[in-house]
């Protein structure tokens, strides 16, 4: 796993958050458009593995902030995404490792480092039961990584 | 019977946040753009007002949206991290706020007042949801009352019933939720949304329950 250079992996704002309308933002590769338009504003981190490329985004919302994880294959389709928020709660990016060639670590909210783990082929999960609190994910019956952590609650 | 003890349950006071906060924003905005105080005080002020009302809307919620708020543990900025990332979307990686001139600096100061004035509409769309659920539940609760009320024969009897078993299921709601709160420490939710359910029956029924005693 390697980290991508912003001149290599972008984001273009298609709009911007409001207090009506949360951000939309286009994919650039090298700096051309993709037609891959996802949530979030902007792109904290891009790493590559293998043919995919992992993205971590932020909404720029800085008191109510969303991470937002997304995993591209070779074509900018998204393959898997998962969020990491709350309600009245918000989150700072920082600490991004990579510890294994398919592991990262990083920091957002809960006072717990986040683990990332990628996956080479989908693994079987169970929607809702399979996550820390905090993190939403597409209800589907499979995924290509795994989002661990500890977060801890308001005290 | 009284369907009032969801009330206490699902009800929130979220919508009027969003409303203050982007009214505070303008308002520092104005007043920096007017001189009255610095481009630098009214980030500050944006970064500390921010945090205060959503500290107070918390407070002002019901314990089972301030248990759903302190599920998980904030980490937000601090005043010179928000400073550095916008120096360094602004200007690039390499840009050393200090360096930058004096109207460059309130430039980015400014965006911060700005910042501070954007809620999440997600959140907000939720709250509102939450808000209706909570309005209806109250509307159907009183809607039976008024059904049982007009349908009775003695309405003075009725009406004194109604608003006693109304008021202890509002009353029992929430002091549940708290009840539960306590018990299971903060951010948990489920607890404090079970709490809140069995304290508004408990309360609802044990009214009725004494009302018919008395008798």
């Amino acid at each position: 796993m390697k980290v991508l250079s912003r001149s290599a992996f972008s984001l273009k704002s298609i709009r911007l958050p409001s207090n009506g309308a949360m951000p939309l933002s286009e994919v650039l590769l090298d700096g051309a458009p993709t037609g891959t338009i996802v949530d979030g504003a902007i792109l904290e981190a891009a790493l590559a593995w293998h043919d995919l490329t992992l993205a971590f985004v932020t909404d720029d919302i800085a008191h109510e902030d969303t991470l937002r994880v997304y995993l591209f294959n070779r074509d900018v389709a998204l393959i898997d995404w998962a969020t990491l928020g709350a309600m009245y709660a918000t989150g700072a990016f920082s600490g991004l490792e990579i510890v294994a060639p398919d592991v990262v670590r990083f920091r957002f909210m809960g006072g717990t480092p986040w683990t990332l783990t990628l996956m080479d082929r989908p693994r079987l999960t169970l929607p809702f039961l399979s996550d820390p609190v905090g993190v939403r994910r597409p209800i589907r019956l499979s995924r290509r990584f795994n989002l661990a952590g500890q977060p801890r609650p308001e005290s | 019977m009284s369907f009032t003890f969801l009330k206490g349950t699902v009800m929130t006071q979220m919508p009027k946040t969003d409303r203050e906060i982007a009214a505070m924003a303008d308002g520092l905005r104005r007043d920096a753009a007017a001189g009255k105080i610095t481009w630098l005080q009214a980030a500050q002020q944006a970064q500390e007002t921010r945090n205060l009302v959503m500290e107070t809307t918390r407070m002002r919620s019901t314990p089972v949206a301030r248990a759903l708020a302190r599920r998980i543990k904030s980490e937000g900025y601090a005043l010179n991290e928000l400073v550095a990332r916008q120096v360094a979307r602004v200007h690039g990686e390499r840009v050393v706020f200090a360096r930058l001139a004096d109207f460059e600096k309130n430039k980015i100061y400014a965006s911060i007042v700005t910042s501070a004035g954007k809620s999440n509409a997600n959140i907000s769309a939720a709250m509102r949801r939450v808000s209706f659920a909570g309005r209806s539940v109250l509307i159907l609760s009183l809607g039976v009352s008024v059904y049982t009320i007009a349908t009775s024969t003695n309405k003075v009897e009725a009406v004194r019933r109604e608003a006693i078993t109304t008021g202890a299921s509002i009353g029992g709601g929430i002091a549940g939720g708290g009840v539960a709160g306590l018990a299971c420490g903060p951010g948990a939710p489920v607890c404090v949304t079970v709490g809140a359910f069995i304290g508004g029956v408990l309360a609802a029924y044990g009214a009725g329950f004494c009302q018919e005693a008395r008798r």
